[in-house]
Parts: structure tokens; sequence; C-alpha cells
């Protein structure tokens, strides 16, 4: 049973989601999307990655910006196309979906692919995921998920 | 947990290891039959008795402490397969009681159901939940399932307080306005039925009032309210349909019968440990028509398990994750800890006294090599620190001193030519012996409060 | 609405705010709280006790310069000027006071000890009093010799003391390194500047102003002073520049990760929806940083932040960690870093010394492109699983 194959079986029939599918990118990676018993919701995020704002926090919209992000758009379609095809699975798309990662314990992640994976998910569904959520493989078949939020998000009120 | 409780589990689960012992038959009970009316049997049993205890506890001292009990080979060895992505399985077996897999979980908490807190459940509690199996009693239950139903309690005590305090306020809202109506009217039988509006209002209020009070509690609600834990009985799920296996051989009533999903799966340490030191199990790849691996070839597995890729046995440096972990293992095991993966709290392992169901982990330990190089990052075990101390363990660094390169590849090379069973296994013993450990608490020392 | 920049003072490898006015500012203006460091060296205290000097973290004078917010005071360029117009009628001056303040010590502690000494054998005197009522019935003579004597002793005792104190005039005076070369004792070299003809007193002078710049300064020999100075000392002591052997993969691993805390500092402070937040060191919680909503006196911590360089390689057990203490803290557990830019990954793999690294690091801090780098992500446990 491979990683993913661990992590979809769990999901499913331990912690109970609905509609797990396996998602293939075209780096080679792969994510589950799924639909938990419960909707948790994302809590927002206060600072995020966000290219149009400049220093001061505003929204710098002057025609140069607008024109690159079309451009960007027009490729995120092509590559949507692709990803579809490469895994030949519908991605779900729903508040209600989350995405998981698998990854195993003795493994490493960098910043660099934890952006990866949420540019994965933005090209794949034209729209940047609020979270993803990491599902942690150790070596006794324990599986530990941890929900890595975009940007510095509120902690929940208790 | 109650006292009773208690003694049951111990009952339950009173090897620490999966070794059946078998007595020495030289010493031998010969009592005499007593016969209640005969005056005289009771004096020859007493007389006997009080001989075999003698010469019993003769014996003993002459074989100066040596217990007249050796460990039961012959039972059955338990087979466990290796997948290709180095998962270590035991299979369950459906409606055996002592299958191999519920044996390791009795005889020292090996292994842990991968749909399962710990102890592989996970038949039971879907046979339940998918409604194929209806009676059972609250003292069935396992720990997963008395965490959900609490869970359900909790959230219908809650979903209850919400409505009577819903309730109340929109009784609050209608007496304030019928209040504020009977400012502007002037009738005199409007105003006597205002009255009464009033008066039958404030009565459903005192008395829902009660009814919350009732309700503040939460042991009061859960012995008035019974929460059922699997309440809905509707049409499957496509993914638990799919478990479901006709039989059309069976009548009619047994026809749904459920696939088993689980399985017990082993930590490579844990397998490692099953065969080297307790010989009691077999391993084999997954892929059929493989070969028992030898305790070699397992070695390798178990330490390749650690990494993306295969390093071969002549790279190895003896300082390998494995290795630490497997030295750290076998320390506390032959201690008579029960040692289970940390990686809920973010450390190496797990030390119990007994076991899981009987108390909770008393210390945590992080592997560390004694390698003289400088300890890594301390900001980082101030963390560790911070999340073992907020669920009251110890947090006890375990240092490893390795042996040196070239001690542990010469005795691996010995290892590896060396056919003889016995002769191996002395080797093995000796490549254990290279591992020393030490042990270090870790606390965090707070001058203001903990000054004695 | 310009504000006037907050001077730094840098001691030795310590950045020091030492105004009132100036901490108030800090605080209330741009968040930066530092740690009160201030103590006497005969008194230490525990850390809540602590006054002014506000010592900062490096991390915190780099925003605050960066941002223009403040500027930097060197000890040793301070030293440097102040000697540069120091004339012989300073040095006397300065050995005057000093032996002023030095007779007024002495007679000071005399008195002290004479009172201190004075009420003590009052003391035993009175309780000699009471003993000698209680056995005055036998021994009435005895009593009366003993009080005579105890008078005399009194005054022998306060006489002794004095004597005492001034052959050990020394230890009143804060030792220095110094005091083997014989100028702490100012006794004689008072007296020889008062006899001596002009010569011997410029010599004198000379060496005593010698003296006291080595005091201040360690070294005579003063260079410029730029920011790097502050980063050598902060980043690495054991970096020395020029020095073959540098670990230059540990130097650009220290600079990348001081620049992405900066990055975040600024980042936090240059939001409007964070405009309020505080930055605090976060050893307490195993953290480079706590980011808190308000002030800290008033509000709990958020997020718990450590840093990483893009590619660095985190180990999953952290994430586990970092997860699990945050759930149960109530808070978030940040990884924050800064993206490269395709450019500057070219412009770091051709540094090959350490000033370089040094000066691509300043280059890179004063770039001026705020927080458009800088990427957040937030750790928490799930609740399942």
């Amino acid at each position: 049973m491979s990683l993913v194959d661990q992590v979809k079986t769990n999901l499913t029939y331990y912690n109970l989601w609905n509609e797990t599918k396996v998602i293939e990118f075209k780096d080679g990676s792969k994510i589950i999307a799924g639909v938990p018993p419960e909707p948790v919701h994302p809590i927002p995020s206060i600072i995020t990655m966000d290219p149009n704002q400049d220093l001061e926090g505003n929204h710098v919209d002057n025609n140069n910006n607008n024109n690159n992000n079309n451009n960007n758009n027009a490729i995120n379609n092509n590559n949507e196309m692709e990803v579809e095809q490469s895994s030949g699975v519908q991605i779900p798309q729903s508040p209600k979906v989350e995405y998981v990662y698998p990854v195993g314990l003795n493994e490493k992640i960098s910043l660099k692919q934890v952006s990866q994976i949420f540019e994965n998910l933005q090209i794949a569904l034209n729209q940047r995921p609020k979270r993803i959520t990491l599902g942690v493989v150790a070596n006794d078949g324990t599986i530990v998920y941890y929900f890595v939020h975009d940007g510095l998000a509120k902690p929940k009120k208790n | 947990m109650s006292k009773f409780n208690k003694k049951r589990l111990l009952s339950i689960y009173k090897n620490p290891l999966p070794i059946d012992l078998i007595y020495d038959n030289d010493i031998t009970f010969v009592i005499p039959q007593v016969v209640a009316h005969n005056p005289v049997s009771w004096i020859f049993f007493a007389s006997s008795y009080l001989k075999n205890c003698l010469e019993i506890s003769g014996q003993l001292i002459n074989n100066t402490g040596k217990v007249h009990q050796s460990i039961d080979n012959s039972s059955q060895k338990i087979v466990v397969k290796v997948s290709d992505h180095d998962v270590f399985k035991v299979e369950i077996e459906i409606g055996t009681p002592e299958s191999d897999a519920i044996k390791l979980w009795k005889n020292g908490f090996f292994g842990k159901g991968i749909l399962s807190r710990s102890e592989p459940t996970w038949y039971e509690r879907t046979e339940r939940r998918l409604h194929l199996k209806d009676q059972y009693s609250e003292k069935d239950l396992t720990s997963e399932e008395i965490t959900a139903l609490r869970r359900n309690e909790r959230k219908k005590f809650k979903q209850l307080r919400e409505s009577y305090e819903n309730q109340q306020l929109e009784l609050e809202r209608q007496i304030s306005a019928i209040i504020d109506r009977q400012k502007i009217v002037s009738t005199k039988k409007e105003m006597l039925e205002m009255e009464n509006d009033l008066k039958r209002i404030q009565r459903e209020l005192e008395d829902l009032k009660l009814l919350s009070q009732q309700n503040q509690d939460f042991r009061a609600f859960q012995s008035s309210h019974k929460v059922k834990l699997y309440e809905y009985a509707g049409p499957l799920r496509p993914d638990d349909n799919a478990l479901i296996i006709n039989d059309p051989t069976i009548s009619d009533k047994d026809k749904r019968k459920l696939m088993q999903l689980e399985y017990l799966q082993l930590m490579p340490v844990e397998a490692f440990f099953l065969q080297l030191a307790l010989d009691k199990v077999k391993v084999f790849p997954e892929t059929t028509g493989s070969n028992e691996l030898s305790t070699l070839e397992l070695f390798q597995r178990c330490v390749d398990s650690y990494y993306s890729s295969t390093t071969p046995m002549s790279r190895l440096a003896g300082n390998e994750k494995f290795l630490l972990d497997y030295a750290v293992y076998h320390h506390y095991r032959s201690h008579g800890w029960c040692v289970r993966s940390g990686v809920k709290f973010g450390v190496d392992f797990l030390l119990y006294e007994k076991g899981p169901p009987i108390s909770h982990a008393q210390y945590c330990l992080h592997v560390v090599e004694n390698s003289g190089k400088n300890m890594e990052d301390f900001v980082e075990y101030s963390s560790l620190n911070r999340v073992i101390g907020g669920v009251r363990k110890t947090l006890v660094f375990v240092c490893v001193d390795v042996p040196s390169v070239s001690t542990f590849q010469k005795i691996m090379e010995k290892i590896a030519i060396e056919k003889d069973i016995t002769e191996q296994q002395k080797l093995w013993k000796k490549l254990l012996n290279q591992y020393n450990i030490t042990e270090m608490v870790y606390r965090r020392w707070v001058p203001s409060r903990n000054r004695d | 609405m310009v504000k006037r920049k907050i001077p730094i003072t840098i001691v030795g490898n310590r950045a020091l705010v030492f105004d009132l006015p100036d901490i108030k500012i800090l605080r209330e203006e741009y968040h930066v709280l530092g740690v009160l460091s201030g103590t006497l060296p005969v008194a230490p205290q525990q850390s809540i006790f602590l006054s002014v000097p506000l010592q900062l973290s490096i991390e915190e004078v780099l925003y605050l310069v960066a941002m223009g917010r403040a500027y930097l005071i060197h000890e040793k360029q301070v030293t440097h000027q102040f000697f540069e117009t120091w004339t012989d009628e300073d040095t006397e001056k300065y050995l005057n006071k000093l032996w002023e303040g030095h007779k007024k010590d002495i007679k000071q502690k005399q008195r002290e000890i004479f009172e201190k000494r004075h009420f003590f054998l009052q003391k035993t005197k009175k309780k000699q009093q009471r003993n000698k009522q209680k056995t005055e019935g036998l021994q009435s003579d005895i009593g009366k010799e003993e009080g005579i004597s105890n008078h005399d002793l009194l005054a022998e005792e306060s006489q002794k003391e004095i004597e005492v104190d001034s052959s050990n005039i020394n230890l009143i005076f804060y030792k220095t390194e110094d005091s083997s070369r014989g100028l702490s004792n100012y006794d004689w070299l008072v007296e020889i500047i008062q006899h001596s003809d002009g010569f011997q007193r410029r010599m004198l002078f000379g060496y005593i102003k010698n003296h006291l710049i080595n005091k201040y300064n360690g070294v005579v020999d003063v260079s410029h002073l730029e920011i790097d100075n502050l980063i050598y000392d902060t980043i690495d002591n054991a970096v020395a520049v020029g020095t073959a052997g540098v670990d230059l993969e540990k130097l650009r691993h220290r600079c990348d990760r001081l620049i992405s805390s900066v990055r975040f500092i600024q980042s936090i402070h240059s939001r409007a929806e964070t405009s309020q937040y505080y930055v605090l060191p976060g050893l307490k919680f195993g953290s480079k940083f706590v980011v808190y909503p308000g002030d800290p006196l008033r509000y709990h911590s958020h997020h718990i932040v450590n840093f990483f360089n893009w590619d660095e390689e985190i180990d999953l057990m952290r994430f586990v960690n970092g997860g699990r203490l945050a759930v149960g803290v109530k808070k978030l557990w940040v990884v924050s870093g800064i993206k490269p830019k395709e450019k500057i990954k070219d412009a770091e793999s051709s540094s090959n010394s350490a000033t370089e690294e040094i000066d691509g690091f300043i280059n890179a801090l004063f770039d001026g492109n705020g927080d458009k780098e800088v990427v957040n992500f937030s750790v928490e446990w799930a609740g399942f699983g």
C-alpha cells in the first residue's frame, strides 16, 4: 500500500470522509480531495502573499497588472486541462472539499514544496485554496493530520 | 479508571511479551485426596503438603534461583508480510478470538490497527456502524466508540441547552411586546385578555427555566437522555457499500458480510525485535511466491525503510536511524517497558509501564546519537518540551553511543557469512552490545516557580 | 509627519537605547519592545526589576534602521571623537574631580563605619549592663571596672577602624583591570601631579589619556562604523573579515534567516490589518518570534513564528511538534520565509567571500522591496486522525 493509498483508506474508513479522490498533478505529486463528515471552516488569513498588494496593503490597480493577470489566467486555463487529462479525474471543488497531501514522517518538506502544492491547486481550481492538510504517515501506520493555512491566519476563537 | 476495570484489564493483558512459558515437570505435587469426614486424611494431606513445599523450596535453592520454566517454542510463528512500501502487516482474521494479530496485541501491545487508535477494532466498529450487527451492549464498545458517543452526547447537550435559551429569549420577547401594547390599549376586555396571555407566557417561562436548570449538568443529561452512537440507518455510503460481500451460499439473514480492511501494522523495530530477540515471527515479502526473509535481509529492509533509497550493506555506518531506534527499543523492551511510537507527541517513542489500555504513557523518548557533535537546536527542544509538558509527560533524551564504522562493518561482515543460526545470534548480540544508552531527563526550569 | 530618528548606541555587540522618551516612542509607535537590561554590577537584579538601557535584538535594530526610523551610534566612534579634543586641562580636571570624589567617599565611608561600630558597641554595652544588673548584688565591684574598660574599648575600636579603612582604600573603588599599573591608586598620582614640572606632567597626562582611551575602547584604532560591524558581531562572532576558512555556507544561511526575520517584522508593521501587532522573541515557545495582536501586556500572542530558507528541508516531526504546540496554547505555528527572485539567486551563488556575502546581505536589506517576498504558512493540528 503506497502512502497515498494509506492516507486515502484512513480518510475514508477511519475518519469517514466522503468522495475521496486521488489527484495527480503534472509534476507527479499526488493529493487527495475529499469531504469531511462535518465541515471544518477555514479560518481567515490576515496576511497572504498577494502580488497585487503594495507595501502599505493597498491594492494596486493599474493597467499593467491587469494585463498580467489576464495572461496568467490564460495560462492557468491551459494547465487545468492538462491536469485533468493527466489524472483522468475531475477535481472536486466546493467550500466543503479539503485537500490532503500525503507525506511520510521520515520525509522532509520545504517552504518551496508547500508553496508548490498551493500553486498546483491554484492552477487546477483556478483559485487558490485557503488551506491544505498534511497527512503525515508514521512507520507504525499512525496518520496525523495538520492544516496548513495560506498566509498568516488568525487563530480560532474558543 | 475504576480499580475493578484495571484488574480486569491486567488479567487480559497479563503477558508483557508474546512468549509462552512451560513449567518443568520434575517438580510434582502429589497431594492425597482429602476426605471431609475422615480426620486422618486431613493429617495426611497436611503432612504431604508441607513435605512438598519443603522439597520445592529446597530444589529452588539447590538450583541457585533457576526457575523451572522454559520458553515454549512449539507454537506456530506469526506470519508478517512486508509490502513494497515497507509496511509490515499482520493479517487480522475475522471471527478468531486468538488470531495472530490479537495475540501480538494482547501480549506486549505490538503493532497498531491501521484503522483504529491502537487496538485493531475496526471490524467490530464498522459492523455496528453499518448496522450489520445491532445487538451489543455498552460494555462491548471500543474506546473509539466511547469517545464518539461522548462527543455525540455533548453535542446533543449543547443543542438542547441552546434551544432552551432560544425559547426563553422568544418568550421574554413576547412578554415585553405585550407589556408595550398594554400601554396603548384602552378597553378593559383587551386588557384582561392580555393579562391572561401574560400570565400564561410567564408560567411557560417558569417551566422552561426549571427545565433548563435541570439541564445545566452534563451528567444529569447523560443519565436522562440515552444518546445513540449510530442512529442513522439510511442508505450506505458508496465507499461502505463496496465493503459488503453478498455471499449467495449463506442463508438470507447473514448474507451481508463485511470485508476485513484492517491489518495490524508493525513498526520496523517491532518486526525486527520479534524476529531477532523473540524468534516469534516469519517475515515474507508481499509479492507472491517469495521466500521468508532471513534476519539479515529483514535488517536491510528495516534500515532502508527509513530512507527513500536503498543503501548497500557495505555502506552502512552503524549510526543509521533504524539502528539507533532499534537499540533504544530493544533496551526498553528488555527492561519490561512497553515501547510504542511517539509520533502523536512529536517524539520517537512513548514508554508505557504496562500498556496503552491500562495507563497513560509516562515518558517521551527523543533518540539522539551521542556523536560528540553539538546537540541540535535548543530552541527546537524548547518547543518539544512545551508539548510534552502540556500532556504531563516527561521528556527523556536517550543518547546512544554508536560503535565506530570499522567495528560495525566488521561485525556485519561476519554476520553476513555466518551460516549457523546460533552463532549468528551471538554476533547480533555482540553488535547490540556495541550500543550504549544513556538517559537524560530534560525539563524547563522556571526560577520564580521552581524555587525550593 | 516626520518623526525624529531614534539613536541606538552600540556598546560592544549590544544595541542599547538610553533615553526614556525614545523607549516610549519605540513601544507605542513602532511596536518595538526590546528588553530592559540596566542594572548595577554591585547589585544585580532579577529581570523584572531591570531598568534602562533598553537592549534591542539584531532583528529589531535592522528593522528600525532599514525603515529609516533609527540610526546607530557606535561607542568606538564616540570615544574617538571625544578624545580628539581632549586637552591636558581636561586631564587635570578629571583627576581633581576623581580625587575630590575619592576624598568624599573615604570620609563618607569612615563616618558610616564609625557610626555602625558605635551603634554596635552601644548595644553590647547595654547588654552587658543588663547582665551586670542581674549579677549586681554579688559582683558590684567588678561591674564598675568593666564599665570603664568598655568606654576605653569603644574609643580604641573606632580609632582602629579608621586606620584599617584608610589602608584598604583601594577596595572602595571598583577595580579595573589596569589596577596593576597603579593608576587606580590616586594618592601618589595626585601627589606627583601637584609637584612635578611641565614635561613630567605632559608625559603623565599623555599616559592617562591613553589609559582612558584604552579603558573605553579596547583598541584605539577606530575604523568607520557601518551597519556591517554590527552584523558581523551578531551573526557570528567567529566570522572574521578576510579570514580564510570562514564557513560561507553557514554565513549565507544565517544571513538568509536574518533577512527573513527582518522582512517578517516589516511585513507585519506595514500591513493595515496587522499594524497594531507586536513581534517579540519566542524562545519560551521554542521559536524565533511570537506575534501579539496588540500590546503584550494586554493580549495573548497569536502566532509562533519560525524561519526557514526557501529550499531548506524541514523535518516533518517539526510540523507535528509545532502544530501540537500551537493547539495546546491556542495559537498557530507559522513557518515563514522569503521566496527568492531568480536574479538574486545568481548573485548569491557568485559571492565567494564573507565581505561580499555581508555586502549582498546589506544590499538586500535596503533593497526596499518591502514584504512582497515574505511567504507565511500557518500550521495547526487538524483535530482529527
